[in-house]
């Protein structure tokens, strides 16, 4: 079997090391032996050469220093340890007397004892419903009554989330029962004006519901549409209405037949209640949150719900003219480093979690997780978290990320797109961040992808702010081998590059293609972000906030850019959005490997006022 | 004030039980030029430092000192600039001792790592400032760098001899034959990838030999 002269090097330089000798080595590949002999005999002379050693003065010198700063790191873990123990001593005795509570608390027996902790796909849980709508019989006091329900509407969507972070869809018996709740606790409300405390909880537990719902839709299970739009929509009737009162307009169940879906834009007028958000026709009116705040020029965030002939009505607007707070398409993508009630770390970053932290899946340490990034009030938080698919899974469906350019109209359009020559699926649950200029005809785009058996089913698309020639086609995905002479790069055809060189199968690259006139792309380089054997990079996409020297501050802390870092896509700057591969560095930053650089131009110049560090739990 | 030194250390509590969290068995599982109880003592070492134990640091420092001062005088060529530089190395160090994390990865390539960092910002640093990069002075100062570079090696000068090498390639060939790094390791502190330094180790040999018998082809 032949095999590379590099690779029989490698192999001769391990016996080497082992003490075996020069000629015994040799005689094992007699077709490679004089270049062998001469690169085993010079390694062996570099072996043997005399270190340099360092002079005794200057060492013990350093060593002071250093003794020094152990000294002080070693007090200061001291008070640390000391505070954490007064802590424990203080704590324990609490922990004890809940403990004692919760067992004097738990009674009875039976059945609904028994489904006390039922979940929605337990045969249990109607016993459990049952039981909490008898407690409410012998409630007489009305307002104590619209306590209790909006109580049991938290508990159904605690009950939610955990279905979800279990990976299962949610069912139809726990949205009704959410809605159910809401309907009775706002029954109750309407004819008390004066109850402006409990008027105040409904409202922001009916902003925190609809923001969850809105983000679950890919969630619900399939039989459980119906209930799902019901309780969306009343959930944002009572929005509407301030919390009780009866809202001038609503919003049907059936406005949001076909699914919800958000988008980022720079706002336009279009006449008679319709408008542009970043090239898409939204209706917007007294209907939707926020209405107020729109400005044409400015950018904004819509919630868009679709109906059965997918006439788009917004339901909220966040943002007018700022955006940063709610979504600036900022993640991290890597293994999870631990996991806290209020917190999770990824990366080397704590993302606390906040009350619209929305996690798909109960992740574990070890576990291949991307966390959005969202900049509140209170700091950066984490968006959203769900499991990430590795780039190195031998799975039928792939992974990329794709940059070409949009071809044709797809302003009316939801369901395809023409983007680089290639049909990607858009559907509701696709963010389209149109935030740097408008989805067009021509637009420059960045497409995360999979390829599920060949068809592509676009997650997000970025307009990017770039002026890239239309033919070019940048895709980063896994380098899957050859068919039929050419390279298949995450399921997709490529031309090889004229030169030999060619990545490892598996590793994950960085392919700079141009489209011919056949619509073949021919590779004119690539870049090999990460080899087979390397551990898992860690994926972060955001904006630079600053640059100094080589460290670069993105939403979520900073990442070192050495000098041995591939940069590629343009010049960083300040205000543009940049993908990262990097690894964990010594300090705990990041050290870029790959850095592809998405926008040519500061998107958001304005955006850095509101940027805030990273928070530790 | 006692003194382990590294080999003597490596012999002990092999088994001995640990508070910290062991190498984790996936982590042993990857190849690495470490015999599994030099790993466990390093392991023991690194976490006694870790507390700040005075000993273990102290053993530390005696062991990477020298490495680093070496390294980096073969990259720049320069003792003052060395001493500096290990120096810095040994400080970051331990204040960053408490965030290594065994994952298979030597603590020593992780020192190295640290180092190179700094090597990497020192020259950054020094561009910008239009200073002069002392491995480039040593290695156009010559006019024949042949006769050079094979009297250094005769004269154990491997230094001289390395200056003719392009950065990358002097750095593999410091922290694969002289340190003994294995690939996976060198990778890891180069940024690299193991297949990336197989090729690296390949051309630096090459070079070398190009530069120390032109006449061979």
């Amino acid at each position: 079997m032949f095999r590379r002269y590099g690779s029989v090097l490698d192999e001769c330089l391990a016996a080497l090391r082992t003490g075996e000798s020069i000629e015994h080595i040799v005689a094992r590949y007699p077709r490679h032996a004089p270049r062998l002999r001469s690169a085993l005999t010079l390694a062996a002379r570099v072996q043997s050469s005399p270190r340099v050693t360092p002079r005794a003065q200057a060492q013990e010198k350093s060593w002071r220093r250093v003794r020094e700063r152990a000294h002080q790191l070693r007090m200061g873990s001291r008070r640390v340890a000391a505070r954490r123990a007064s802590y424990a001593a203080v704590l324990k005795p609490a922990g004890a007397l809940v403990a004692a509570l919760l067992l004097v608390s738990s009674f009875g027996g039976g059945l609904a004892y028994a489904s006390q902790d039922a979940m929605p796909d337990s045969p249990l849980y109607r016993v459990k419903l049952a039981t909490e709508d008898i407690h409410l019989w012998f409630v007489f006091d009305e307002k104590h009554e619209a306590e209790i329900l909006l109580d049991q509407s938290n508990q159904r969507v605690d009950e939610i989330r955990s279905m979800v972070s279990q990976g299962k869809a949610i069912p139809e018996n726990v949205l009704g029962a959410l809605d159910n709740r809401n309907r009775r606790a706002v029954s109750i409300l309407q004819d008390r004006p004066a109850e402006t405390g409990l008027r105040a909880r409904i409202l922001t537990q009916a902003e925190e519901q609809e923001d969850l719902l809105v983000a679950l839709w890919q969630q619900v299970s399939d039989d459980a549409r119906d209930e799902y739009t019901e309780a969306v929509a009343s959930l944002h009737n009572v929005r509407l209405g301030g919390g009780g009162g009866a809202a001038l307009v609503e919003v049907q169940p059936g406005d949001l037949q076909n699914g919800i879906f958000s988008i980022s834009g720079q706002v336009q007028a279009l006449g008679d209640g319709t408008w542009s958000i970043g090239g898409v026709a939204v209706n917007i009116d007294d209907r939707t949150l926020g209405h107020g705040e729109i400005v044409a020029g400015l950018t904004a965030r819509v919630i868009v719900a679709l109906d059965a002939t997918d006439r788009r009505q917004a339901l909220s607007l966040i943002g007018g003219g700022f955006l940063g707070g709610p979504d600036t398409g900022a993640f991290v993508n890597g293994v999870v480093e631990e996991v806290t009630d209020e917190a999770i770390r990824v990366g080397g970053t704590w993302f606390n979690f906040s009350e619209s932290t929305v996690q798909t899946y109960d992740m574990e340490p070890g576990e291949l997780a991307q966390v959005t990034i969202v900049t509140t009030e209170d700091g950066i938080v984490a968006g959203e978290i769900k499991p990430a698919a590795s780039t190195r899974t031998s799975a039928e469906t792939k992974a990329l990320t794709f940059e070409g350019t949009i071809e044709g109209d797809v302003s009316g359009a939801t369901s395809e797109w023409l983007i680089g020559g290639f049909q990607f699926g858009i559907t509701e649950s696709t963010v389209i961040d149109a935030s740097a200029g408008d989805v067009r005809d021509g637009a420059r785009v960045q497409v995360e992808a999979v390829n599920d058996r060949g068809e592509l089913q676009a997650s997000r698309v970025s307009v990017l702010a770039s002026e890239t020639e239309a033919e070019v086609v940048t895709i980063i995905g896994s380098f899957d081998g050859f068919q039929g002479g050419e390279w298949v790069v995450s399921g997709l055809p490529v031309i090889p590059p004229e030169n030999d060189d060619e990545p490892q199968v598996g590793a994950l690259i960085s392919v700079e293609t141009e489209r011919g006139d056949g619509g073949d792309l021919t590779a004119s380089g690539f870049f090999e972000i990460e080899a087979t054997d390397d551990e898992e990079l860690i994926r972060t996409q955001g904006t630079i906030s600053g640059i100094t020297d080589s460290q670069w501050t993105l939403e979520f802390g900073d990442v070192s850019v050495l000098a041995t870092a591939e940069i590629a896509g343009g010049e960083p700057g300040v205000g543009q959005r940049v993908l990262i591969w990097s690894e964990p560095g010594d300090d705990g930053d990041l050290v870029a490997r790959y850095v592809r650089v998405l926008d040519h131009e500061s998107i958001i110049p304005a955006l850095f006022d509101t940027v805030l560090p990273a928070p530790t739990p | 004030m006692r003194v382990a030194t590294w080999d003597t250390r490596l012999t002990r509590s092999v088994n001995e039980p640990r508070a910290g969290s062991p190498p984790d068995e996936t982590a042993q599982a990857k190849p690495s030029a470490q015999p599994k109880e030099e790993v466990s003592a390093e392991w023991e070492l690194v976490r006694r430092a870790q507390q700040y134990d005075n000993d273990a640091i102290h053993t530390i420092y005696q062991t990477y000192y020298p490495k680093i001062y070496n390294y980096a005088f073969m990259q720049m060529g320069d003792v003052q600039a060395a001493e500096d530089l290990a120096s810095d190395v040994m400080l970051k160090m331990i204040e960053k001792v408490q965030t290594y994390k065994f994952q298979g990865l030597p603590f020593g390539a992780w020192v190295f790592r640290i180092a190179r960092n700094r090597l990497i910002d020192l020259h950054r640093r020094r561009k910008r400032r239009g200073e002069v990069d002392l491995s480039e002075t040593i290695a156009t100062a010559v006019a024949n760098p042949q006769v050079l570079a094979e009297r250094a090696l005769e004269r154990g000068q491997i230094q001289v001899a390395l200056k003719h090498l392009t950065p990358e390639q002097r750095q593999v060939i410091v922290l694969k034959f002289i340190e003994g790094f294995d690939n996976r390791s060198v990778g890891k502190i180069m940024g690299r990838s193991e297949g990336a330094i197989k090729s690296l180790q390949h051309r630096a040999l090459g070079a070398l030999r190009r530069i120390l018998h032109p006449d061979e082809v």
